[in-house]
């Protein structure tokens, strides 16, 4: 029963971790309808980056996402710009495409600078834990999981509390009305897509210091990130954090219950069999219209 | 009319020498690292041809099919391996049982994934794909696991020992064209096309709209189950990250785009271009990962250079060049209806 409640008590925590990864890769669908599959490798890319920074300057992990976000967001926007902005027909088949080709190019990349050894963010809270209900939680998983939440609160504050924040609302409910209404919809899309990148870097930083990665990484990562957003409904940011934190606590019971090589298998489950029940997911809305 | 009847004729005279051209390429071509490559290629022309039939035609875009492919050299080996069949051509007639199951397989995995349309359908087949590739790590009783698969080792040696496989890969490729032409000629096909470009519409007017998705895809994951089991027996041994590997599954979505999303000979065109610039590329760059930046930069030129295909493209250009000639030079370009594209 402890070892239940331990692996709940883990499920929420690194659930927190998802739910921020998850959140980004929804929003950039919710505004430009295309399923960023590079969103993993973007991942990898802001752990390898705070881990570059590690490594030469001796910068925490958590401090060196100063450096790191701005960054990504910056790359997010030129990436947006110059792969995603010229597809015009075809956009969810075709950024899939390109956006593999993405995740290609930096697993590509990072595997000839870092080679594809498994690394990890170390920090001294990694490893320190503290005692509650009588099991250890490391200090890496609370620090994480509050970024985590800080970082939701900002981006719902962007959302709901501010002018850029109705635009990209009104984008995502329709794009020709928010178009008509005065919404400069390419720029939202680019500063949306810049967000969601740098939320990838955040993500980055959390899942590297609590998991061992290399370049190949982002496979396992992006097809958690999908079912997530797939069972959350696409484009819903409530339905993201969700079933995050849902899928990740189910995970790590069933790791604990059954064993730790059906954990991932019971995550896609749960995808099918919300599917069969309610196939526009939790918090979605039908789809009706073509490809 | 007269002139109907010669592209006719130029039509089956291409599609001979086409042939001819394939069936005899072992004959004047015995350098094994040449006929390694055809094999891949041909292999490719399959995959892409068939994917297309679900892709393509109806406009659903999986990119799980690396499930099928994988799944049908499991499923093959696992048959070699019951019946105790030793290696030769004796296990190329077992090939429509590898083929049979993954129909099985993709009646599974299409009746809860076409439940969903457009980017979720999209995500569901990848989130499929996984699950059997966690389901051939996992059962370790049946798959070997982490530790792979083997299949009975054919006798032949040296030069001789793609071409069988290249003439079986050549087989399936032509069966699926064939599939795919006679798709797009019939009612089934007409209604698939109509799927694709409204599906409520669609469903108006009484195209069985589920039934015909749920058969194409089987269809289509069929052909792919089968090509995927001539590739686990030519490889020797199979292990789940490489026999379902999501490189596959994109690489082949990638050449059905650049050659011509929906056309018959698209499919064709797109992998015999890829498939030996991407061999080519491992070859050489393959020590290091860089080799998947040249592919990223492969992918990014195809897409963001020829967004709809050379066929399309083309035929777009001969259309334009005989409406010219037909009526003299037209002050604006004529458009012309980007739906359906002839063969």
């Amino acid at each position: 029963m402890t070892l239940i409640l331990e692996a709940v008590v883990f499920g929420i925590l690194t659930g927190g971790v998802y739910a921020l990864m998850a959140s980004g890769l929804t929003l950039i669908f919710g505004v430009m309808r295309i399923i960023n599959v590079g969103h993993g490798a973007l991942v990898i890319l802001g752990a390898y980056l705070s881990f570059a920074l590690l490594r030469s300057a001796n910068i925490d992990p958590f401090v060196s996402l100063i450096i790191t976000m701005p960054a990504m967001f910056a790359l997010g926007v030129v990436l947006q710009i110059v792969f995603i902005r010229p597809l015009k027909e075809d956009r969810e088949a075709l950024s899939v495409l390109v956006t593999y080709a993405i995740a290609l190019g930096i697993e590509g990349l990072l595997g000839f600078l870092f080679t594809d050894n498994f690394v990890q963010l170390n920090a001294w809270y990694e490893t320190a834990s503290f005692a509650v209900f009588g099991f250890h939680i490391a200090y890496v998983y609370v620090f994480g999981f509050g970024l985590c939440l800080a970082l939701l609160g900002v981006i719902f504050l962007i959302l709901y509390r501010t002018t850029f924040g109705s635009a990209v609302r009104a984008t995502m409910l329709n794009r020709t009305a928010a178009q008509l209404v005065g919404v400069n919809v390419d720029r939202v899309s680019a500063i949306a897509f810049g967000i969601g990148v740098a939320t990838a870097a955040a993500g980055g930083v959390v899942f590297g210091m609590t998991n061992a990665f290399n370049p190949g990484s982002h496979y396992d990562l992006i097809s958690r990130l999908l079912t997530i957003i797939v069972l959350g409904g696409l484009g819903s940011l409530r339905g993201a954090i969700i079933a995050a934190v849902g899928m990740l606590i189910i995970e790590d019971v069933t790791a604990v219950v059954i064993s730790p090589v059906w954990a991932s298998f019971a995550f896609f489950l749960l995808l099918v069999v919300v599917l069969v029940v309610r196939p526009q997911g939790l918090y979605g809305i039908r789809v009706r219209e073509r490809i | 009319m007269r002139s109907v009847v010669n592209v006719r004729v130029a039509k089956w005279a291409a599609l001979v020498l086409l042939v001819a051209l394939g069936v005899s390429l072992p004959l004047f071509e015995s350098d094994p690292a040449t006929v390694n490559i055809a094999v891949f290629t041909v292999m490719y022309v399959g995959l892409a041809t068939a994917w297309n039939i679900m892709g393509g035609y109806t406009g659903y875009v999986s990119l799980g099919h690396a499930a099928f492919f994988g799944f049908g050299a499991y499923a093959f080996g696992l048959v070699l391996a019951h019946l105790g069949i030793q290696g030769g051509y004796e296990p190329f007639v077992f090939v429509p049982i590898a083929g049979a199951l993954t129909v099985v397989l993709a009646l599974v995995i299409g009746w809860i994934a076409l439940r969903t349309r457009a980017a979720t359908f999209v995500i569901v087949t990848i989130a499929m794909m996984f699950m059997v590739q966690l389901l051939a790590e996992n059962l370790t009783g049946l798959t070997g696991g982490g530790s792979g698969l083997s299949f009975p080792v054919p006798p032949w040696s040296g030069d001789f020992f793609d071409t069988p496989f290249y003439y079986a890969m050549l087989f399936m490729a032509l069966v699926s064209l064939a599939i795919s032409w006679w798709i797009r000629r019939s009612k089934f096909g007409l209604g698939l096309l109509a799927i694709r470009d409204d599906e409520d519409k669609a469903l108006a007017v009484g195209v069985p709209a589920h039934a015909y998705k749920l058969t194409a895809f089987m269809i289509s994951a069929g052909l792919v189950g089968m090509i995927g089991a001539v590739y686990g027996y030519y490889v020797t041994y199979i292990y789940p990250q490489y026999a379902i590997d999501p490189l596959v599954g994109i690489s082949l979505v990638l050449m059905v785009f650049l050659g011509g999303l929906g056309t018959l000979w698209g499919p064709v065109l797109g992998a015999v271009i890829l498939e030996p610039a991407q061999l080519w590329l491992a070859y050489n760059f393959g020590a290091s990962l860089l080799y998947l930046v040249f592919y990223a930069a492969v992918f990014l030129l195809v897409i963001l250079l020829l967004p709809r295909g050379i066929v399309p493209s083309v035929g777009d250009l001969v259309k334009r060049i005989t409406a010219r000639r037909a009526v003299g030079p037209p002050d604006t370009a004529p458009t012309t209806v980007a739906g359906v594209h002839s063969p």
